[in-house]
C-alpha cells in the first residue's frame, strides 16, 4: 500500500538525518543526565528527605523534560524543510500526502524513546533505585509513550507555524521549563499558594504523580491516571489535527 | 496540438490584514507539448504564484487550469502524477548523500531500477564522484544539480523550474542552459520562469511577459520581436526592448 511504503521511505530518511546529527541527538542526553546530576546530588543532600530520596522524587520530572527536550529536533527539522522548499517537493509529488509528517512522527517518537532509555541508565548509575514491578513498569512506559507522541505532535504543529528555527527552538524549551513548575521538584503543598495551584492543575503533575508512584511500587491514585491519559490524549488529538491542517490547507499558497 | 498546459483566466488574491493582494489578475497561456515555455517577469510579478497553481501547491480564487487534461484542483492527484517540481531554493537533504536523495525520491516515485536510474542520474550531473558524500559539503552548483537530477526522476512529462539559474554563476548558468536543452529535446515539457532576459531569448520556444499580475505579451521570442520592428533603422529590437515597451518603462 502506497500510504505504508511512503510513510516507511520518510520514516527511514527522518532516522538517518536524525543519526547524522550526534550533536542534538547527543544534547538531547547529556542535558538531563546533567541535571539529575545537579538536583540529586548536588542539591539532593541538601533536602529533607536526603539524597537518595531526593534522586528518585525528581526522575519522573527530569523523564518529561528529556521527552520534550528530544521533540525540539523535529520543530526544527519541519520548520527548515518548510522554509528550504523540501515540503513544497513532497506536496508536488503523487505520493500519500500524510507520509511526510507520520515520517517525521515517527522518527522523532523512536529517537524520544532512545533518549529516555538512556536518561533512565544514566540516572540509575547515579543512584535512582526504583522498586517497581514488570507491570508497573509497562504502566510507565506506556503514559511516557502517550506523553511523547503528544508531544511529537506539539512540536511538529510549532515547527509548521513558526517563521524561523529560532522560534520553534524557543517556544518548544519554553514548554520545557514546564515541568519545573509542577510537583516534580517539590511536594506541591511546600509550593507558595499560587504556584501551587498552577502546578496542581497542569498537565505534567498527574503524570510525574503517577509515574513515581508506578516506579516506587506505591499505590497510585486513579484520579491521577485517568487525569494524565485524559490531558496527554486531548494534547495528542488537538496537536495532531492542527498540524495536519496547517500542513493541508493553510501551506497552500 | 493539444495543449499540455492550459490556463484560462487564473486570478489570484493574498489576503492579509492590510487588505487583499491581487497577485494574479486573469492570466490566460496555453503550452503546447514538448518544448519549453518562459514565463517573463521581475520580481515580485507573480510568477511563482502561477507556479504554485499549476503545481498544486496553491489553489486558484478565479479561473481554472489544467495539466495533461486534468484540472489541477479537482484532479490534483492525477496532475502530480504527470508532474515535477524544481522551485527557488535547492531542496535537498544537507545529512543524505547526493546517491540517498537521489534514491529516497526514487522509492517515493516508484521507479523501477531505481539503483541503475541513480547512478545514471548522478553521471548526467557529474556528481558521480561526490555521489557518496553528505549535501552539506557541495557547492552551490552542485547543490543545484542534484536538485534537479531529483526533479529528473521518475520521467515526469512536465517539469517545472521556477528560477532555476538565480544565484548561480555565468559558468553553472551556462551549465544548467545546456542541461535545460537536453531535457527538451527527449521531449519533456518544461515550463520555466526567470527574470532574465537573455535566459528566455536563448532558450524558450514560447514566451509570456507577465507583469504585475497580468501577460502583457506572448508568442515566440521572434514574434515578439517582430512586432516592434522598425523600419527607419531595418533593425530587430532585443527581447529586452520588446519587455522594456511592454512594461512602459521606457
Amino acid at each position: 500500500m502506497r500510504f505504508f511504503s511512503d510513510t516507511y521511505v520518510m520514516f527511514k530518511r527522518n532516522i538517518k538525518i536524525g543519526f547524522r546529527n550526534p550533536d542534538a541527538f547527543g544534547m538531547a542526553i547529556v542535558a538531563p543526565f546533567i541535571m539529575i546530576m545537579l538536583f540529586g546530588l548536588v542539591l539532593g543532600g541538601a533536602m529533607e528527605m536526603g539524597r537518595a530520596n531526593y534522586v528518585n522524587f525528581i526522575v519522573p520530572s527530569i523523564m518529561m523534560i528529556s521527552i520534550v527536550q528530544s521533540t525540539i529536533f523535529v520543530g526544527i527539522s519541519i520548520n527548515r524543510e518548510k522554509k528550504a522548499g523540501i515540503v513544497d517537493r513532497f506536496r508536488s509529488m503523487p505520493i500519500a500526502q500524510s507520509s511526510f509528517l507520520l515520517g517525521h512522527v515517527c522518527a522523532s517518537v523512536f529517537r524520544s524513546v532512545i533518549v529516555v532509555v538512556a536518561v533512565t541508565v544514566g540516572a540509575f548509575i547515579i543512584g535512582f533505585r526504583p522498586e517497581a514491578s514488570f507491570t508497573q513498569w509497562l504502566a510507565i512506559a506506556g503514559i511516557f509513550l502517550l506523553v511523547t507522541v503528544a508531544a511529537t505532535w506539539l512540536a511538529v504543529f510549532v515547527g509548521l507555524v513558526v517563521k524561523s528555527e529560532e522560534s520553534a527552538s524557543s517556544s518548544l524549551t519554553m514548554i520545557s521549563l514546564l515541568p519545573y513548575l509542577s510537583s516534580g521538584f517539590a511536594p506541591i503543598e511546600t509550593l507558595p499558594r499560587w504556584l501551587a495551584l498552577f502546578a496542581e492543575h497542569q498537565p505534567f503533575t498527574p503524570v510525574i504523580d503517577s509515574a513515581r508512584a508506578l516506579m516506587m511500587g506505591s499505590p497510585v491514585s486513579n484520579s491521577d491516571l485517568i487525569l494524565s491519559v485524559v490531558w496527554w490524549t486531548g494534547i495528542a488529538v488537538v496537536a495532531c489535527i492542527a498540524a495536519v491542517k496547517m500542513y493541508g490547507h493553510k501551506l497552500a499558497k | 496540438m493539444k495543449s499540455m498546459i492550459s490556463v484560462k483566466d487564473l486570478h489570484k488574491y493574498y489576503r492579509s490584514r492590510k487588505g487583499d493582494h491581487h497577485v494574479l489578475k486573469g492570466v490566460s497561456f496555453e503550452v503546447a507539448k514538448g518544448g519549453i515555455f518562459c514565463l517573463l517577469g521581475s520580481n515580485g510579478a507573480g510568477k511563482t504564484t502561477a507556479v504554485n497553481i499549476l503545481t498544486t501547491l496553491g489553489k486558484p480564487d478565479r479561473g481554472s487550469a489544467s495539466i495533461n487534461g486534468c484540472d489541477v484542483v479537482k484532479y490534483s492527484d492525477r496532475v502530480r502524477e504527470s508532474i515535477s517540481l524544481t522551485g527557488q531554493y535547492a531542496a535537498t537533504d544537507e545529512l543524505l548523500t547526493g546517491r540517498e536523495n537521489l534514491q529516497m525520491i526514487a522509492d517515493l516515485r516508484r521507479v523501477e531500477n531505481s539503483k541503475a536510474e541513480t547512478v545514471r542520474l548522478l553521471q548526467a550531473f557529474r556528481l558521480e564522484d561526490a555521489a557518496d558524500k553528505p549535501v552539506s559539503d557541495y557547492s552551490g552548483g552542485m547543490r543545484r544539480r542534484l536538485d534537479i537530477a531529483m526533479t529528473l526522476m521518475g520521467n515526469s512529462p512536465v517539469i517545472f523550474l521556477d528560477e532555476p539559474t538565480t544565484g548561480l554563476d555565468p559558468q553553472n548558468r551556462i551549465a544548467m542552459w545546456e542541461l535545460i536543452r537536453t531535457m527538451a529535446n527527449d521531449g519533456v515539457t518544461i515550463f520555466l520562469t526567470t527574470q532574465y532576459l537573455e535566459e528566455a531569448e536563448q532558450l524558450a520556444n514560447q514566451v509570456a511577459i507577465l507583469h504585475e499580475g497580468v501577460i502583457i505579451a506572448q508568442g515566440s521570442p521572434e514574434e515578439l520581436k517582430q512586432d516592434l520592428y522598425c523600419e527607419e533603422t531595418d533593425s530587430l529590437p532585443t527581447l529586452e526592448d520588446v519587455f522594456l515597451t511592454h512594461i512602459g518603462e521606457k
